[in-house]
């Protein structure tokens, strides 16, 4: 099975240069069936990351541009007067799909936010009282510009909780640079892109990722991280016991990508960061040092003990 | 800066150890300069330390040390007009003046209250140098050193008993070296420390000290190496006198004797000799009650005589044919062995003299020009005096000891009373000076003495040797005898003196003529007595256990017809116990001689009843040295009988990583096993720890564990076990 997913990241790799990380995380996202947060700077790649990703899988692929004027309506969907039937019918939005790219969350109003979370919490969307559930998969990729940038609405914590991973794209180095450069003398590869996988497939992936096996000695172990990052003194509110859920379903798919049918250490060592990252609030004076989240979760890391037994024999 | 409560207890402490430690500096030097006010020192270093515990700041802390210097100085020095206007006066004169002299060079004439003032710079030095280690080096270890050394060295070469003080200073600074370790510790990983916790960890390590200290000075110890490296060191220096005497021999320095006493069997002479003969080098008179000098002024002068007209104060026997007894030497002596009652020293080398000391007796060869010069050979010739039982018997009705010189019977006056009874005790009842001498001599063979060569006690400074020899120890060799027999003699009024020589040799050979050849050790360096007996002479008496020496006695009681039946039996006696004890000496030489043949062969058992324990220890030591490298094959051999199970795995990747401790490649506790196997094989530049952490990994997180198999990885670990002994 592992074989879609080597299909997958190569097609990946035909778009995008240098972006292996990030393909592997956003697999690792949707094999989990949670959602990816970009965060980086326009021009980077992120839109192209998603479209690759969807044509890929095959799936239906919708793209929502958040605007500051964008209302809840233009996301979920609205009802419209039909006068044939003299009845109102609901025209599904955007949101209805299977891949969905949420380009610069960021920059519309809470409310509109919080209509595209509702969806991702919920995989439905409720419409004057009626609620229609979206088809599986259903995978957003968001990408927001960094917070600082003006012209923002920074989504709250309890919204940032929705998304699985949190992924930067970063700059290319020169040689990738130079290797964009040349690609776009060319015809757009994303064109040439051809769907690698079913939604068939890729859902029957999704339940071979939930049956990856955890040892409790390692469930122990992202306890361990989580429980320290509430104790941390730099932080205001550590993870949440939802997160440390979260971290285990992504190992899960991370080590099932690597192509055991177990999670190590590694795969949770690897991850945190990426699944904790945005759900740590930290102390306002760590804030105003400057110091990022993904810091505090390398020394949270630092100092827990790798599990090296298991969980019986400890 | 506000310094914690804790700060201050901790520094109080430090310094009261390096008080107690600096306190051993002062003693021996209060001791030995005699210096006096040993607590107003004291109490200055006390002062130095609270000033420097609190910080006090500089001018304040060098004003309280300069009053308290001035202070003492003027108290100690004037008659107590301490800060009068004359006291200051006394003070500024008396440092302008000496001054000047130190400008001038007269380094020698210095007064006294400037000395004082130069110790106290001296002791203020030091308690910087002290601050400064204990506050920035954070070690007091060239200190500790320094203290051991300089107490060991004026302990060796002054009278200072160092005993206690060693003890002292080694546990102190062995604590103090703790404590600063752990404060080293405390700074360097950043912790901090409750106090309570402190003391926890305190405790321990006084206990261990103390109790370690305890044992060590409970232990027995070995005697030194080295009776006593003073004498040696001047040996080695060439003062000692004539080419290089060895610590055993005969040393010129008698003046402070005890201690062990070391076997050395090189050959000094080699005697063809008729008779078996006791060798006199010299007689010594003054007894310090630590040991023997002789007087030299006036009396020790030495003065030229011919080689036909070497005559010593024992009397060649007239009524004998002269013999003659050849002498080489094996080492350059530049002294002559006398045997009784010598006559000549012969020898043909043209431009040596003979000389003779009037003091002592001794015999030098010299070269004109006033230096020594050793004889390559020479011949002796003697007559050994003969004594008359009879006339030893008989009281003297002519006196002659008014003309024997009053050095002879010199004795310390600090000398015990209990000495002087004993010795008067032993002869009572005695008629002659010969019964009594003889009562002496056989007082040491009856009353509970043993001959002892090694652990000889040294008297203390406030101990005579011979009280300490005949009262407390008991035991000793030649010299405790010959001098304790020396001053009893004395004490009852017979003349006497110490003679130092050597004891009859070893009879190795015979020569064509007949002569016996014997062979003179170091080891038979000797000394004994020579007694004055009134109206016959001087007559050598022999007290030290296990030797003969026997006077030629004529046991003529029966001439003398009016003799009474008691003292001939008395004659009979004697005459037997003489007899006795020859036998018994030969017998006893016959037996060492035997003895040393059949050492080499009878000390093998013994040796290796020691030699085995001590090898088991050390192929032990040696095993638990290099178990990494013989280890891991007894592993790899047990793996192989082992049956593949994941047990088997998690067992050998056990011993894997505990081998690879060894190297210094250890998983750090936040390091997982893929990252430590990434390490390793970057360390070894393989993959094979990448492959066998896989497996294991898969026993410990997977969730089937039964089916793996060790054969996958048994060849990886294999190798890297190897590589981890090479």
């Amino acid at each position: 099975m592992q074989e879609h997913i080597q299909a997958v990241l190569e097609n990946i790799e035909k778009v995008m240069i240098g972006k292996r990380e990030v393909a592997e995380l956003s697999i690792v996202a949707l094999l989990t069936g949670g959602h990816v947060l970009l965060e980086d700077v326009p021009g980077v790649g992120k839109t192209m990351m998603v479209r690759s990703l969807a044509k890929s899988v095959g799936a239906n692929f919708k793209r929502i541009q958040f605007t500051p004027d964008l209302l809840p309506s233009d996301v979920v969907g609205v009802s419209i007067y039909n006068p044939k039937t003299l009845q109102f019918e609901f025209r599904p939005g955007p949101i209805v799909g299977n891949i969905i790219l949420a380009d610069e969350i960021n920059r519309t109003s809470p409310k509109t936010q919080a209509a595209l979370l509702e969806a991702m919490e919920e995989a439905s969307i409720t419409v004057d009282g009626e609620t229609l559930s979206i088809q599986k998969p259903f995978f957003v990729m968001a990408t927001q510009n960094p917070i600082e940038y003006e012209g923002t609405y920074p989504l709250p914590e309890a919204q940032l909780d929705r998304f699985l991973l949190k992924i930067r794209m970063g700059y290319p180095s020169v040689q990738q640079e130079i290797e964009v450069l040349r690609r776009a003398e060319n015809k757009q590869p994303i064109e040439e892109i051809t769907s690698v996988m079913t939604v068939e497939e890729l859902l029957s992936l999704q339940q071979a990722v939930r049956e990856v096996y955890i040892e409790d000695s390692v469930k122990g172990y992202i306890v361990d991280i989580a429980r320290a990052t509430r104790e941390h003194s730099r932080v205001y509110l550590g993870v949440s016991p939802r997160a440390s859920v979260a971290l285990m379903k992504a190992s899960q798919a991370y080590a099932f990508m690597q192509g055991r049918d177990f999670v190590k250490p590694d795969d949770v060592k690897y991850l945190a960061p990426f699944v904790f990252g945005h759900r740590l609030i930290l102390a306002p004076e760590a804030r105003y040092e400057g110091v990022m989240p993904e810091q505090i979760i390398s020394q949270v890391i630092e100092q827990t003990f790798v599990p090296v037994k298991r969980f019986a024999d400890s | 800066m506000k310094k914690e409560s804790t700060y201050y207890i901790e520094m109080t402490l430090y310094y009261i150890i390096l008080f107690l430690i600096l306190r051993e500096w002062l003693v021996p030097v209060v001791e030995l300069t005699s210096t006096g006010h040993l607590e107003l020192l004291l109490l200055f270093i006390a002062i130095a330390f609270l000033l420097n515990i609190f910080e006090v700041s500089f001018l304040i802390s060098w004003v309280i040390k300069i009053v308290y210097i001035s202070w003492f100085i003027v108290r100690v020095y004037t008659d107590g007009t301490v800060f009068s206007g004359a006291g200051i006066q006394f003070l500024v004169t008396d440092i302008r003046t000496n001054i000047a002299l130190l400008l001038a060079g007269d380094w020698e004439v210095v007064t006294d209250p400037f000395r004082s003032l130069l110790f106290f710079v001296l002791i203020w030095m030091l308690i910087y140098l002290i601050h400064h280690w204990l506050t920035v080096r954070k070690t007091i270890f060239y200190f500790f050193v320094l203290t051991v050394f300089f107490i060991s060295t004026l302990d060796t070469f002054t009278t200072y008993d160092g005993k206690a003080a060693i003890v002292k200073v080694v546990l102190l600074g062995l604590m103090m070296t703790a404590l600063l370790y752990m404060k080293r510790l405390i700074t360097q990983t950043g912790t901090t420390f409750a106090f309570s916790k402190y003391i926890r960890y305190i405790l321990p390590m006084t206990i261990t000290i103390v109790v370690v200290g305890f044992i060590a000075v409970l232990l027995p110890k070995a005697a030194p190496q080295w009776p006593d490296p003073v004498p040696y060191i001047k040996n080695l220096s060439g003062k000692g006198g004539q080419n290089s005497m060895s610590q055993v021999g005969i040393g010129e320095d008698d003046s402070r004797l005890g201690g062990s006493f070391e076997a050395d069997d090189t050959v000094v002479f080699t005697v063809h000799s008729p008779d078996k003969q006791y060798w006199r080098i010299e007689t010594k008179d003054f007894y310090t009650s630590k040991g023997w000098e002789s007087i030299t002024d006036g009396i020790n002068d030495e003065y030229e005589v011919l080689q036909e007209e070497a005559f010593t104060s024992i009397l060649p026997n007239m009524n004998e044919e002269a013999k003659s007894a050849y002498v080489y030497p094996e080492i350059d002596r530049a002294y002559v062995l006398q045997p009784y009652g010598i006559m000549s020293v012969l020898f043909d080398e043209p431009d040596v003299r003979l000389y003779q000391e009037r003091g002592t007796e001794r015999f030098n060869t010299k070269s004109p020009d006033g230096s020594n010069r050793p004889l390559t050979q020479y011949e002796v010739v003697y007559s050994a005096p003969e004594y008359s039982y009879t006339q030893l018997k008989t009281p003297v009705t002519n006196s002659e000891l008014m003309y024997i010189d009053q050095r002879y019977l010199q004795l310390p006056e600090e000398l015990p009373d209990r000495v002087r009874t004993l010795a008067a005790d032993t002869v009572e009842g005695r008629k002659t000076d010969y019964d009594r001498a003889k009562a002496i001599e056989q007082y040491f063979k009856r009353s509970g003495f043993t001959y002892e060569t090694d652990d000889v006690a040294v008297p203390a400074e406030d101990q005579d040797y011979v009280d300490q020899f005949l009262f407390e120890t008991k035991r000793g060799y030649c010299d405790n005898f010959s001098t304790s027999m020396v001053v009893m003699l004395r004490s009852v009024g017979i003349p006497a003196r110490w003679v130092k020589g050597y004891a009859n040799g070893t009879e190795v050979d015979k020569t064509d003529e007949g002569l016996r050849v014997f062979e003179v050790e170091n080891n038979d360096a000797h000394s004994w007595v020579e007694a004055y007996i009134d109206g016959i002479g001087w007559m050598p008496f022999e007290p030290t256990i296990g030797f003969v020496n026997q006077s030629d006695i004529n046991f003529d009681m029966e001439l003398n017809e009016s003799a009474p039946e008691e003292l001939l039996r008395e004659q009979d006696l004697e005459r037997q116990q003489i007899e006795q004890e020859v036998k018994e000496q030969e017998e006893s030489e016959k037996q060492a001689a035997q003895k040393k043949r059949s050492s080499s062969e009878g000390s093998g058992s013994t040796w290796i009843v020691l030699i085995i324990p001590a090898l088991l220890i050390v192929l032990a030591i040696v095993g638990i040295k290099t178990r990494r490298k013989w280890m891991p094959k007894v592993y790899i051999q047990a793996q192989r009988r082992k049956p593949s199970s994941p047990s088997t795995i998690q067992s050998s990747y056990k011993v894997l990583m505990r081998q690879l401790g060894f190297l210094g490649l250890k998983r750090k506790p936040d390091e997982t096993l893929h990252a430590f196997a990434a390490r390793v094989d970057g360390h070894f530049g393989t993959n094979d720890m990448s492959k066998v952490t896989a497996v294991y990994e898969k026993t410990i997180y997977s969730k089937e564990k039964g089916n793996i198999q060790f054969e996958e990885i048994k060849e990886s670990w294999e190798y890297l076990i190897n590589r981890t002994t090479g």
